[in-house]
Parts: C-alpha cells; structure tokens; sequence
C-alpha cells in the first residue's frame, strides 16, 4: 500500500468555492484530493459566515468582498466536514462541503 | 483545539473521519461472507456431531478479592470524579473529562472489553459497588415477576435516545445530572427489590454489557475463571425470556442506527420529512430509532417464524425466537467494532489531556495536558480491511452459533439444516447492512 502512495506525486491542488446564503453555489459537495497534496480552498461568500475545516481545524471567517483561503498540506487521510461555526455550545449544522483526503 | 466545534449527528460525542469503504472491497466483503456461509452450511451438512458444551480452559478456581476490590475502588473513584468534572468543572465538552468519559471510554471502550475480554462491568458496576458498601440497604420486596426485564428495554431505549438523538448530550453538567439520576433510580430499585433482582431486570447496562459479554472469551461462572473460544458461549446459551429478547433486538437496532443516522439515505429521510411538515429533526430521529427497533422486531419474528416451519414444527415461533436471539449478537458486534475502533483510537486520546486537566481548570497533574490528538493514528488502509474482516468474522461466528442452537433446538441433523435455511439468510441481510452502512460517506 505504501508503493501505491508513493507512485502519485503529491500535487498541487486549488478549488474555488463561492457561498450563495451558506451554501456551495455550484460544483460538488465533496472535493476529494490525495494524501500529500497542497490543498487551497479558496472561498467567498454573499454573506459573513465563519467557516470550520474540522480535523485539520482550520477556521476562516469570509465575507461580502473579502474572500478568504485554507491552504495545508492533507497529511491526514479522511473525510473532513467544513461546517459553520456557531458560538457558544455549538450544535448541529450541516456541513458546507466535504474534503476527502485518500490515501 | 482540535475540531472544537459541533460533533457531528450521531454517537454522543467525538467525531469519525473514516472514509467509506471503498467498493471493491465492500463487494469483496459481502462475497466472503456468502461464500463463507455456504461453506460452514456445506460443512454443518457433512458433520454429525452435536455436542452441548464447549472446549474450556479453568484459569482460576477462586475469586481473586483483593483484586476484584481494588477494580471496584477504581470504578467508583472515576464514576465519582466524572460526577464532579461534570457538575463542577468547565463545560466545554472538549476540557471536561465527564464526555470523554462517558460516551468514548465508558460506553464505547468498556463495549470493547466487555465483547473482546469479559464481564468488566458486572465485576467493577460502582452503582452497584456503592450500594454495597452502604450495607446493601433493601427492603426485600418481591420484584414484579411478571415485569421481567421491561424496565430495561424502557431505560436502554431512554439511554439511546441520548446517545444518538439528544441534542444536549455533550453538556457536561446535562450529562452528570443524567447520570445522578440513573444511578439514583437504581439505588432507589436495589434498597426496594435487593441488588440482584434490579441489576438482573433494570440495569440497563448490566443486561447490555452482559449481553456483549456472551462472546467474551473469559467467563466467570460462579465458582471459577474459564476460557472458551469466543462465541462459544451463545450456542449453549439458555432461551432468553421475551423481555430480554426485545432488549437484545433494540440493542442491536441502536447499533445500526447509529451508523445508519450518518448515512445520506437518513440526510434524505429528514429532507422528506420536513417537506411533510415535521420539522423537528429529534421527532423524525426518535421516530426513526423507534421504527428501527420494531423492524428489527419484526424481521427477526418472521425469520423465526420462517424456521419453525422450514424444521416441520417442534417449538413455537416465541420459543425458537427465544432460542436463536443471541446468535445474532456477533454481527452486532462486529459491526460495533468496526464502526468505533478508529474513533475509540482517536477521540479516545483525549483522556491523555483530560487526565492531567480533568475540569477544564487549567492544571496539568501529570504533564499531559498539553497532548495533542494524532488524527493520523489509524490509517484508512486498517480502517477498511480491519472493519471487513472484523464483519466477516462476526457473520461467521454467528452463522455457528446458529447452527449449534438450531442442532439443540430441534434435533436431528436434518431438520437443524433446513432450519437454518431462513437464519442464515436473515444474517447474510444483516452483515449486508452493516456492509452497506459502512460503505456511505458520513454526512450529518
């Protein structure tokens, strides 16, 4: 299995994601990349929103006109939710999109 | 922290990453298992022998009391300082130890030992302990024989409902006041009816943990310590009451449903549901546990109807199904297994923390607290064939177990094989659905 992981050179890998009232406009609602790779989600949004890639915790806050990105290395294989961040005792949310990470 | 916002839907607390099974190996799995059950079909059909026991070895011919004693002393000690951190101590979910402790080491990592070791919990049960260490106070009432253990079912159906649908299941002071009023009942049951009689009947988790144990390799058997081959232990099981029968079966609906709450086909179910107007997601989730519960009620009467009249008669329906109920639990546990092994490895690394800062309070008593999760720790390579194998050999564990009740139950090679025509084939369905559920992106 190592040798199957080792054959694909890890690339660089960028997806543009605009928000339309929290949701993916257009495109899938899973991007999938391999391990390794340089991921960049680059997101904008119509709205505020406070985003949340779980696993690799990364938190970006995006707004009208100021689009931001999660950029890292998916060193970790897995299906990884990015979800709106809400405060307080945070409760169910359903995800913006998935990030699968294979191995 | 990491992942400090809102756990999934699904199990209490602590989140699963797992890729789905990939297909190949989702088909891979599901042909071993058909293949495999014809093969032990093909092999029940050559051999004659019918033999009520099972090998076993006796490792200890006494208990070992300063031992069992010091498992208990432990026991209340964490069940008391998870009642404190709760109450008392920050409520992040992820600072305070109470959720960690319950819902990934308690319910999932005591299942684990429970199924894979022993009885953990029948030896160490603090509510138990404590209730006899106060003098085993009761008043010696005569329990309601004709209840059985309904209280049980209705407690454990209580308790999934937390697990799985209450949305306030990861507040630690929620949490400890769910506990503190459990295990209040439960004294309150023991000082009415005696110890015994509440743990046999009521005490959810002593039946769950019991019924888990069943598999266990290691047994106590009153008077010593034996080993036996896991699984061996259903076969010469005793028919269960009807009551214990429901409460096996909500089990094991709760275990699927569990996986199941995760799947887009129950995203879509909610979708559904709210274009009907139901709006709230904890009805349309209690329904659907309930609903899971009374399917698995109802397929497993009917395989067991199916049975009694493939053998030609011989037991009633209610007793063949009495009979058979246990001989499933290895596919529940399999299933249980695969499903949680990678979170019990990942989320269950927050005790390292949590043990040196257990309220949230800033400290760090033994150096820990500092500790980072490894998200990385369980390849998905080990994920996807260690939960494969682990479904395959709970299938295979089960179809046996049938096979040797079914030699018991009514007698005669022959008539045990067509019996187990209807089984088999409800076990094939049932390993498919473990199979299928983890072959499902998680979603929710």
């Amino acid at each position: 299995m190592a040798a199957g992981a080792a054959a694909q050179a890890p690339e660089r890998k960028t997806f543009e994601l605009s928000l339309v009232d929290g949701k993916v406009a257009a495109g899938p609602g899973t991007v999938r990349v391999r391990r390794h790779d340089e991921v960049e989600l680059r997101w904008s949004s119509d709205r505020r929103i406070v985003l949340h890639l779980h696993g690799y915790d990364i938190e970006r806050t995006v707004a009208p006109g100021a689009p931001a990105a999660m950029a890292f290395k998916a060193d970790i294989a897995g299906r990884f939710p990015v979800t709106e961040h809400a405060h307080g005792v945070a409760r169910h949310h359903r995800a913006v999109l998935y990030l699968e990470v294979r191995p | 922290m990491l992942c400090a916002a809102s756990p999934a839907a699904g199990h209490g607390f602590g989140q699963r990453f797992d890729l789905p099974l990939p297909l190949p190996l989702w088909i891979a799995g599901a042909g071993a298992t058909i293949v495999l059950t014809f093969a032990a079909v093909a092999f029940f059909a050559r051999s004659r022998s019918a033999s009520a026991g099972y090998p076993r070895v006796v490792l200890l011919r006494r208990a070992p009391a300063a031992w069992i004693a010091a498992v208990r002393i432990a026991a209340v000690a964490l069940f008391v300082l998870t009642l404190c951190a709760g109450f008392f101590g920050a409520q992040d979910p992820y600072r305070n130890l109470a959720v960690t402790m319950v819902w990934v080491i308690w319910w999932v990592g005591l299942a684990f030992v429970c199924a894979l070791v022993g009885d953990l919990w029948a030896l160490a049960n603090p509510l138990a302990a404590l209730h006899a260490w106060a003098g085993s106070p009761s008043l010696g009432l005569a329990y309601p024989e004709r209840l059985g253990a309904w209280p049980a079912v209705a407690l454990f159906f209580a308790f999934a409902w937390m697990e799985l649908v209450w949305p306030a299941n990861d507040v630690p002071a929620y949490l400890a006041c769910a506990m503190l009023a459990y295990a209040t009942l439960a004294w309150a049951g023991m000082a009415l009816y005696g110890r015994d009689a509440w743990l046999k009947n009521a005490e959810a988790f002593s039946l769950a943990f019991g019924v888990l144990a069943r598999l266990a390799p290691l047994r106590w058997n009153g008077r010593e310590l034996e080993l036996r081959p896991p699984g061996a232990g259903l076969a010469a099981a005793e028919p269960v009451p009807v009551p214990v029968l429901a409460f096996v079966l909500l089990m094991l609906a709760s275990v699927s449903f569990d996986g199941f709450l995760e799947t887009p086909l129950m995203e879509r179910v909610f979708l559904v549901a709210i274009r009907l107007g139901f709006e709230d997601a904890q009805l349309v989730a209690t329904a659907a546990l309930a609903a899971f519960a009374l399917g698995f009620l109802a397929a497993f009467w009917l395989a067991s109807w199916a049975m009694v009249r493939a053998a030609g008669g011989g037991p009633t329906v209610r007793e063949a199904a009495c009979a058979f109920v246990l001989t499933l639990v290895p596919i529940a546990v399999a299933y249980h297994l695969a499903h949680y092994f990678s979170l019990l490895l990942t989320a269950g690394q927050f005790i390292i923390p949590l043990g040196s800062d257990p309220f949230g309070f800033g400290w760090d008593l033994f150096g820990t607290a500092r500790y980072r999760v490894d998200l990385g720790i369980v390849s998905p390579y080990v994920f996807w064939y260690g939960a494969v194998t682990l479904i395959v050999a709970g299938h295979v564990i089960a179809v046996l177990a049938a096979h040797g009740t079914a030699l018991r139950v009514f007698g005669g090679r022959r008539r045990a094989l067509a019996s187990q025509i209807p089984m088999v084939a409800l076990m094939v369905a049932y390993t498919m659905l473990s199979l299928w559920i983890l072959a499902q992106p998680i979603v929710g």
